[in-house]
């Protein structure tokens, strides 16, 4: 009798001193050659899962467990997680904590010395997998040097090296850009042909409607289960439980047809054969502010390099205007954060000015540029220090030597401008991360600054917190606020950013309105970018939509 | 952006192995103890400063050169201070500053910042994986000198989150180098709290990391890269062991002693 490769059987599992089942009753077998797609909101239960998967609970985070875990058929039970390294590899989430050595070739190895592999199986894995995953030519770098996104693919890398038989990904793309992301999944698809198994712990689930089966968890247990087309069917069920539908599901939903198309190709079709034709719909955007108005921020042919001879940036001008709403896009390494880094003087060009209201930074200095231009680093936590949610918001205004009661009313503010209804003595470091990065918003808030910087504000946070946190930052735009994002989330970008700023190679390569921004892929190609599926079907069918509801909109069936 | 010590160069030392390296690192150390006066330190650390220069240790040296400075002076002016000594040069209230005090001084900042080229060429030519290798090889089991190299490994990760962590912190409008001692240190809170919070974080994830990769299996671990043992490793012990044996003589020699001791002795 063949067995299927995991078996996760009436999983119970709460961590010690919460009583709250994370694990309610979970029940999951995966077969080889499957592939398998795990959604659900923040707090679900999806990152304890992965981690039941392979021993890791109860093993390194203690609480009452229940249930069993086989592997092959035989209970994992017992063993140790080391003893498992080579038939279950787990890439995490925070992928940084799996990279050790100081050269990528031995971080590649690293797993596989540790199980004994001879050293020219080692040679050859190491080659054939870096070729796989796109880091070939970083195996002489220091891990720690490269970026975000190249970190995750050596992460990868480094486990597919032990060649597992079931490989566990909990939301593997966080960090790369959008043609990283679709590379990485061409990666995995080809794992799973290969009689592997594949689990998957993603928001985003566009690139799993090839998925095998989709799994929606939600307080700790299994809400849906099964093909795609079918549990995806749903926009608002998938919302409801953390998950984005994929964007071409979202349109047939919206046209009230039954079938759901995987491609753009297929949705196409589709709208071919029920007889859907573009209307004259035109979009109806304001003009961009600041035509003609003074300049809020200047960036003047501004150079940098981390390293001497390797400039991250070359030459760049950007003007930011009091109103706008920007999004900053390219891929990995194009110098996005470096950019941004500048506008507040956190960085001081080589080459190059940067003005603010025609005063240069550099002379305003950092900690008074902070109540000008706001910072909201990628990881809240780099900026949460204070044992209150009030304390952490009233830092900067007590640096500022602000009255007590002006502090009291400004953080009120500022709190109720993100939305983040907790008591004020919460301690920051138990609220969950879409919490946490509100809050470290309402930090930077508090001092009301004229521009708002924000890296990668998506970043980890599941499909409802998303979308609250762009509306956020939309309101805050209608109010006033010039609004700056870093972002690889490129729906997000399109559907609610007003302008584009595209980089490639420390170069500004386009600077315009989203809308043509987003609707000349050749640009975006030069960028190595990808536009959102429903931009790309409505090129395709001429609607400048930038978002699956004005496609819809755009869309009217023949009579028949 | 390297954030380590270790320069691959492909040159000489990088090509010892690194259980042989262990040892001259540790015959290093010797020849500056037996020395009584600066002169006699002199030539080793001149020795080891070719060395480092002409090893690819340069770029390591400007990174701590400040603290090879520091370390020189404050080591001048505290035994000055407090090594006592029969030719006085000049006094400052109670303070006798001789020049036995100056000589020993001398000697001592000398001496420990042989020992801090002897520890940069070595970091410099090998990489932390070699050393956790070189370590196990002379008889450390394996576990242990891996967690020993962590500490090397995770030091600059930690300096890294650190650079961040000021970062943030300076757009909230921290300034660190206004007030007095007191509330300089109180200002350093918002930077080290985080440090600790993403550490100890990393910390629980790096256990689970290593075991996930099979750390800690009880079958018998491989390498991917060979560290033969050659006719370096044997010129490099000579060399070392010729620097002993000729400081050795020096200071077993009291008349070549008395000559290079110009600085009169600082102890006997």
């Amino acid at each position: 009798m063949t067995h299927p490769l995991l078996q996760l059987q009436n999983i119970h599992f709460a961590y010690r001193g919460n009583p709250k089942l994370v694990l309610n009753n979970v029940d999951m077998e995966i077969a080889a050659g499957e592939f398998v797609a795990i959604a659900g909101p923040t707090g679900s239960g999806k990152s304890t899962l992965v981690r039941c998967a392979m021993g890791i609970v109860p093993k390194f985070f203690k609480g009452p467990f229940k249930g069993d875990v086989k592997f092959c058929g035989e209970s994992i039970a017992g063993k140790r997680v080391a003893e498992l390294a080579g038939k279950i590899g787990v890439l995490f989430q925070d992928f940084e904590s799996q990279l050790f050595s100081t050269n990528a070739r031995i971080e590649c190895a690293f797993g596989m010395e540790n199980i004994g592999v001879d050293r020219d199986t080692m040679t050859r894995r190491i080659a054939t997998i870096a070729k796989l995953v796109g880091v070939d030519k970083l195996l002489e770098r220091e891990p720690q040097s490269l970026s975000g996104g190249q970190k995750q693919r050596l992460a990868l890398a480094s486990v597919l090296c032990l060649e597992p038989q079931v490989l566990l990904c909990d939301e593997p793309t966080t960090d790369l850009d959008p043609v990283g992301r679709h590379e990485l999944f061409v990666v995995l698809g080809q794992l799973f042909q290969s009689q592997r198994a594949v689990v998957v712990v993603e928001h985003e689930m566009e690139r799993l409607v090839h998925a095998d089966r989709v799994v929606i968890l939600d307080q700790g247990q299994i809400v849906a289960e099964g093909n795609p087309s079918q549990v995806l069917a749903d926009p608002d069920f998938c919302l409801r439980h953390g998950a984005l539908a994929p964007q071409m599901f979202e349109l047939a939903a919206r046209l009230g047809l039954e079938e759901r198309p995987a491609t753009i190709e297929d949705a196409q079709a589709l709208l071919q054969r029920k007889g859907f034709l573009p209307t004259a719909w035109a979009p109806a955007d304001a003009p961009l502010p600041g035509a003609g108005g003074p300049a809020l921020v200047e960036v003047e042919d501004v150079h940098f390099a981390y390293t001497a001879g390797d400039e991250v940036l070359q030459g760049v001008n950007l003007t930011i205007n009091r109103g706008d709403f920007v999004a900053l896009l390219g891929q990995n390494g194009s110098g996005k954060t470096t950019l941004v880094k500048h506008l507040n003087a956190l960085l001081p060009p080589d080459r190059g000015r940067v003005w603010f209201e025609r005063r240069a930074v550099a002379e305003i200095g950092v900690a008074k540029m902070g109540a000008k231009v706001g910072f909201v680093f990628q990881n809240p936590d780099h900026m949460l220090f204070n044992s209150s949610v009030f304390d952490e918001v009233a830092f900067s205004l007590r640096n500022m030597r602000q009255p007590e009661k002006l502090i009291e009313e400004r953080v009120e503010e500022a709190l109720n401008a993100v939305g983040l209804c907790v008591p004020r003595q919460l301690d920051p470091f138990i609220m969950t991360k879409g919490e946490r990065q509100k809050l470290a918003v309402a930090c930077v808030l508090a001092c009301d600054p004229e521009v708002l910087v924000l890296d990668e504000p998506t970043t980890g946070l599941d499909a409802a917190e998303q979308i609250s946190m762009m509306q956020l930052l939309t309101k805050l735009n209608l109010a006033g606020r010039t609004i700056i994002i870093v972002t690889h989330a490129l729906d997000m970008a399109a559907a609610y950013a007003r302008r584009v700023v595209l980089m490639s190679g420390g170069r500004i390569i386009a600077d315009g309105p989203a809308r043509r921004i987003f609707h000349q892929a050749d640009l975006l190609a030069r960028a190595n970018l990808l536009a959102p599926p429903c931009v790309r079907l409505g090129a395709l069918l001429g609607i400048p939509a930038l978002t699956v509801a004005e496609l819809a909109a755009a869309l009217r069936r023949r009579a028949p | 952006m390297n954030l380590g010590f270790y320069r691959p160069t492909g040159g000489f030392l990088e090509r010892v192995h690194p259980a042989t390296k262990l040892i001259c690192l540790l015959l290093a150390f010797v020849p500056p103890f037996f020395s009584r006066a600066p002169l006699q330190v002199l030539p080793y650390f001149l020795l080891l400063l070719t060395a480092a220069l002409t090893t690819g240790s340069g770029h390591n040296l400007r990174r701590i050169g400040s603290i090879m400075l520091i370390l020189f002076c404050m080591s001048v002016v505290l035994w000055s201070i407090f090594q006592r000594g029969e030719t006085r040069l000049f006094g400052l209230g109670p303070i006798a500053i001789s020049r036995e005090g100056v000589s020993y001084g001398l000697m001592i900042g000398l001496r420990l910042n042989c020992f801090v080229l002897a520890a940069v060429i070595f970091l410099t030519s090998t990489p932390i994986e070699a050393v956790a290798h070189g370590l196990s090889r002379l008889g450390l089991p394996f576990v242990v000198s891996f967690t020993i190299s962590l500490a090397f490994r995770l030091t600059p990760l930690f300096l890294e989150a650190g650079r961040t962590i000021v970062m943030a912190q300076k757009t909230r409008g921290l300034d660190l180098d206004c007030g007095g001692p007191i509330e300089r240190l109180r200002r350093y809170i918002p930077i080290i709290v985080p440090v600790i919070v993403s550490g100890l974080r990393r910390a629980d994830q790096l256990a689970i990391a290593l075991e996930s990769k099979g750390f800690g299996n009880k079958c018998k671990r491989t390498m991917l890269l060979e560290y033969p043992v050659g006719w370096r490793d044997l010129i490099l012990i000579l060399v070392l062991l010729a620097a002993i044996a000729a400081t050795a003589m020096i200071y077993f020699n009291p008349g070549v002693a008395r000559v290079l001791a110009i600085f009169g002795r600082t102890h006997s």
